[in-house]
């Protein structure tokens, strides 16, 4: 029914012309951006080769990129064991006030990366630990990447009817036995995905990252923030084409590094099978009892405390007392900064309503299956190793294209997946019936279009604009690394920093964070009212 | 010896929606036990009770005399059926038939013992190496139930275990259901709503309305009956009629329904004059051509259908009232027409009185 609708009415979207007009969208301002790098990796092999022979060089690449996997490994690690259990608590416990803590759980992902690293660091600093620089960032990455394990845990969790749980329970095994045994096997897809993102996320993050070091007062970089910085702290001793070269090796290697862990994960999801192994049950039969579960309580609910929701908004309490600030400056990246989220949520929306009726309603099974794994790559591929691919790929052609322009074209590369991916799940539950039953009374298309299809899919559209103009907001690395004169408000606060300025730099955080948490929640509501 | 003891079982849900409301009952050693009710009546929720997935906020749940209203469900040693399945997915059938033995710490030869006789009980041991997704509704049935068999328990519950099967497998699970019970010596709780189906599979039939127990008894006793409107409506295709008592006679009440109609009863616990609501099943209706001696009514033929074997024939009284008589096919019954008056009896002893509901008969027969 829908693909008549649409076919007959406003939208051509079953046309060979559409079709190309998607593909080539998909292909020219996405993936060939995303991946550019690698033709100039290939067409560059030489002077790769020569410049990689000198060990110190060889030694700067690797101890940035294992540096950065181990951080990732980690905290994708910790985000996992902490991430199950808080996300069950949420959404299997019923005490006052879960909604609440289910909402403030979700509050970092909306922030700037770079206040909510500078925040963090600053809370680290304060607490004097004595923490070496792996830890330091594991901890700051830990405060914006576990919201993510959360979020997709949550939702598969939520999605799990519990009678497979009472059924488990009826036949004899206790709680953990059921988690391991019923629970765990039905949302492994989410599980993978979880700590797939959090490894990506925490393997390209810039911004926090330059700022959280910076603050530490270190100069060993990560992976991204090497290619972010290009030629700044460790690299500074090289030529501007060498450090082009550096950039676009790391750059490399990082999106090789994505793709084949996604591609192996992919594979890993398809074995269904999951060891019942009988003889954990009396182990997890003793774990029931009520002091390990309030032992687990009080560990979860500190973690969450002390290592999620105070480092991020440590930084409100530190500004109180600052009494001059350059307003203007300020202003002037954050317009730019909502300038650009505003552009690439339009456009993003624009291009990815049409590609997500595509991949629901495409008759071809294969194609559609090649196209969401193409429409997902810019999700796994870091967005420092993505900004610095895409920059190349307009200056390779000789295009004067304005900062800002690619800056818009940057982040529309890395958010479309967001719009496509969330369109595309309220397409799938869009029930035809509904539209069977307007068209029954006698609704013309335009009329079912406008009284049923938006008004189902407005959540989602939301949904999505949300996810993208924060996701937006938020961005440091592919920032900094697709242009050297960004000028947007995370960017500004990393400029701060590394200018030394941490206390302009500590009241620009908070007004980001206060602001972002301000949207984020307005339109959360917004989207709530409207369902 | 008694098997399963409620005692003033109680569950409100938000603090005012009462789902069961002080409920008692006693289910025998190998008593196979139907809980029937409405939707929302309350009986899946003194299920999961039993079950240990609810608790109640007052009253005690004894299993063979030992109270297990705190036990927590996994301690309950209980199989259970559910309507949707709950077939595990990602595990195989035999996994899912051995999943509790596996769990209990059985021996590899025990649990591969008790996998292959509750397969075969069900007649599913070819299709052990098949996953959920490739069976039909039916097997699916027959899987949960090796499944809830093979945890060892002897008591079973069954939530709706056949509401989410078709008609004609309905018909052949229900029976084998009800052999299986009795031949492994379980006590089984059928919760449903279909008073077909548990009078043909049980011992005794409980009836709930809004979370209370309001009649109990084998599917007999409560088909001949009824303690009330909404039992005789729920547990068989009734006729309900208002009248009064005209006359007390012999072993006889008569009821006046409208002018010139008459009924009588055996029921003699009503007083002249008392206005009374009158039931008899559709099948215990007599038709015929002329006017016979006693409680004999008359009424016209409005419409006539053809339904599992019957006709039922719709006759409209005198006033608004209308009887449904189910019949016995026969080319004289097949041969009347619509519009044609005929006449009715009903064997008095077979005509039940209830005295009028407070809020009308048809606010009394109003279903939710």
């Amino acid at each position: 029914m829908l693909p008549f609708l649409l076919k007959h009415s406003i939208f051509k979207l079953d046309s060979f012309f559409t079709k190309l007009l998607l593909l080539g969208f998909l292909l020219l301002f996405i993936l060939f951006p995303s991946s550019f790098v690698l033709i100039f990796l290939l067409k560059h092999s030489s002077e790769i080769v020569s410049f990689l022979s000198l060990p110190s060089r060889l030694y700067l690449i690797t101890g940035a990129l294992v540096f950065s996997l181990k951080i990732a490994a980690l905290v994708a690690f910790v985000d996992l064991v902490f991430g199950l259990p808080f996300a069950w608590l949420l959404t299997r416990s019923q005490f006052p006030g879960s909604r609440l803590l289910e909402n403030i759980s979700s509050l970092p992902l909306a922030l700037p990366t770079s206040a909510l690293g500078f925040s963090a660091a600053i809370f680290w600093s304060f607490t004097n630990i004595p923490l070496s620089a792996f830890w330091f960032l594991v901890l700051v990455h830990l405060s914006f990447t576990f919201p993510f394990a959360v979020g997709i845990l949550g939702t598969a969790l939520k999605r799990e009817t519990g009678s497979l749980e009472q059924a488990a329970t009826i036949l004899g095994a206790p709680k953990l036995t059921v988690i391991r045994t019923v629970i765990l096997p039905q949302i492994k897809p989410e599980l993978i995905t979880a700590m797939f993102f959090c490894f990506a996320r925490s393997l390209s993050e810039t911004g926090a990252t330059i700022v959280a070091l910076t603050v530490f007062g270190v100069t060993k970089a990560t992976a991204p923030v090497l290619v972010a910085q290009l030629g700044n702290g460790e690299s500074a001793q090289i030529t501007p084409d060498e450090k082009m070269l550096l950039a676009a090796i790391i750059s490399g290697i990082l999106i090789f590094i994505s793709i084949s862990l996604f591609s192996l994960l992919h594979t890993i999801m398809k074995n269904k099978s999951f060891p019942l192994l009988p003889k954990m049950a009396h182990l997890e039969t003793k774990l029931n009892s009520s002091f390990f579960i309030r032992l687990k309580n009080i560990i979860l609910f500190s973690f969450f405390i002390f290592v999620i929701l105070i480092p991020p908004f440590f930084i409100l309490n530190r500004v109180l007392g600052v009494r001059t600030f350059d307003f203007s400056s300020l202003a002037v990246n954050l317009f730019n900064s909502l300038f650009i989220a505003l552009c690439v949520t339009i456009v993003n929306l624009l291009m990815g309503v049409p590609m997500a009726y595509f991949l629901v309603h495409s008759g071809s099974k294969r194609l559609c299956n090649l196209m969401n794994f193409l429409v997902d790559i810019p999700l796994i591929i870091p967005t420092v190793a993505l900004g610095f691919s895409l920059g190349l790929y307009w200056k390779n052609y000789g295009f004067i294209v304005p900062d800002m322009l690619l800056i818009v074209m940057a982040h529309l590369a890395f958010t479309y997946p967001y719009v496509v991916r969330t369109l595309r799940d309220a397409f799938i539950g869009l029930s035809n019936e509904f539209i069977d039953a307007s068209r029954g009374f006698g609704a013309p298309p335009i009329m079912v279009l406008r009284s049923i299809i938006l008004p189902l899919l407005a959540p989602a559209f939301v949904t999505a604009a949300v996810l993208v103009a924060t996701r937006s907001l938020s961005e440091t690395g592919a920032t900094m690394a697709v242009t050297k004169n960004a000028v947007t408000a995370p960017v500004y606060i990393v400029n701060l920093v590394n200018n030394q300025q941490l206390e302009q730099a500590g009241i620009a955080s908070a007004l980001l964070i206060i602001l972002t948490f301000a949207m984020f929640t307005l339109l959360r509501r917004s989207a709530f009212v409207k369902r | 010896m008694p098997k399963i003891i409620l005692e003033n079982i109680r569950k409100t849900y938000q603090k005012t929606i009462v789902a069961v409301d002080n409920v008692s009952l006693r289910i025998e050693d190998r008593e196979y036990v139907s809980i029937l009710g409405t939707s929302g009546s309350g009986k899946t929720t003194l299920l999961r009770i039993i079950a240990g997935f609810e608790t109640p906020e007052t009253g005690k749940v004894f299993f063979d005399g030992q109270d297990v209203s705190f036990l927590p469900p996994e301690k309950r040693n209980i199989g259970f059926v559910f309507q949707d399945f709950a077939l595990f997915p990602h595990l195989s059938v035999w996994e899912n038939v051995v999943y509790s033995p596996k769990i209990k710490g059985l021996s590899r030869e025990q649990v591969n013992d008790v996998g292959r006789r509750t397969l075969k009980i069900v007649g599913l041991f070819s299709r052990k190496e098949s996953f959920p997704h490739e069976l039909s509704g039916g097997m699916k049935q027959r899987v949960g139930l090796a499944r809830a068999l093979a945890s060892g328990s002897k008591i079973l519950l069954m939530d709706e275990p056949l509401g989410s099967l078709d008609a004609r497998i309905k018909r052949s699970l229900k029976l084998e259901l009800r052999n299986w019970v009795k031949e492994l010596g379980l006590t089984a709780i059928h919760v449903g709503h279909s008073q077909l189906e548990a009078m043909e599979v049980s011992d005794r039939i409980f009836i709930m309305n809004n979370g209370r127990i309001i009649q109990s008894g084998p599917p007999e006793k409560l088909y001949k009956s009824p303690n009330s409107i909404f039992v005789a409506d729920f547990i068989s295709e009734s006729n309900f009629l208002v009248g009064t008592v005209v006359a007390s006679k012999d072993q006889y009440l008569t009821v006046r329904i409208s002018e010139g109609n008459k009924l009588q009863s055996t029921n003699k616990n009503f007083e002249l004059k008392q206005k009374v609501v009158v039931s008899f099943s559709s099948e215990e209706v007599k038709l015929h051509d002329k006017p016979v001696e006693r409680s004999c009514f008359k009424g016209i033929l409005t419409k006539k259908i053809f339904l599992q074997g019957r006709f039922y024939f719709t006759m409209q009284l005198e006033g608004k009232q209308q009887v449904i008589a189910g019949l016995v096919p026969s080319s004289h019954n097949a041969a009347r027409k619509i519009g044609e008056t005929l006449y009715m009896t009903v064997n008095p002893s077979r005509v039940l009185l209830f005295s009028y509901p407070k809020h009308g008969l048809k606010q009394e027969l109003q279903v939710f």
